[in-house]
């Protein structure tokens, strides 16, 4: 287990990096855009309560702010919520970061390279599920 | 299950997901990809990641 808990980060770095770097600009925004959605609908499966009806479960998408008490999954173990914590700090940060390299679609112009950095390391993190 | 067992399931379920994603991306000619991103762009502005409850 432990040999492989340490392989995990490493073929996922290599992919990230390989991945990457085969992208147009805008195959690399698209793909970030992707990443953050994913996550986001990600969180929220894993957060509603498993039998809630489909119904009640598309306005709770819709409006996560109302997922509390019952609609809350109650299986969640407290390694799942504290993973799903830190997701939740690394999408408040990554959203603003997402939108402005979209940007590159209207201007043509990329980011900055430090937002281009820091886009890649909230990216990375979120998908380590890293608290680091 | 524990929790190692936890997180490894987790990273591999985002990293898999991340993979597919990039091949979707890589598929994709410059006309497409620009319309993905719009569509992409409005569903994000709506989302609200400050929303989502703490658990």
């Amino acid at each position: 287990m432990k040999t492989l808990k340490s392989m995990v980060p490493l073929i996922l770095a290599l992919s990230l990096i390989i991945g990457c770097a085969t992208l147009t600009p805008s195959q690399k925004v698209l793909w970030g855009l992707n990443v953050y959605q994913a996550q986001y609908s990600l969180y929220i499966e894993r957060v509603m309560a498993p039998d809630l009806t489909p119904s009640l479960k598309e306005t709770l998408r819709k409006d996560p702010s109302l997922i509390t008490g019952n609609y809350i999954n109650p299986n969640l173990t407290e390694d799942q919520k504290k993973i799903l914590r830190v997701k939740k700090d690394i999408l408040v940060q990554l959203k603003p970061l997402v939108l402005m390299a979209a940007e590159y679609n209207k201007t043509g112009m990329l980011p900055s390279e430090d937002i281009q950095n820091k886009l890649t390391e909230l990216i990375n993190k979120l998908v380590e599920v890293s608290e680091n | 299950m524990g929790a190692e067992a936890v997180i490894i399931g987790e990273v591999l379920i985002s990293a898999i997901s991340a993979l597919m994603l990039w091949a979707k991306s890589k598929g994709l000619t410059e006309e497409e990809t620009r319309k993905a991103i719009s569509e992409a762009v409005k569903q994000i502005e709506e989302s609200k990641p400050e929303n989502l409850p703490y658990v």
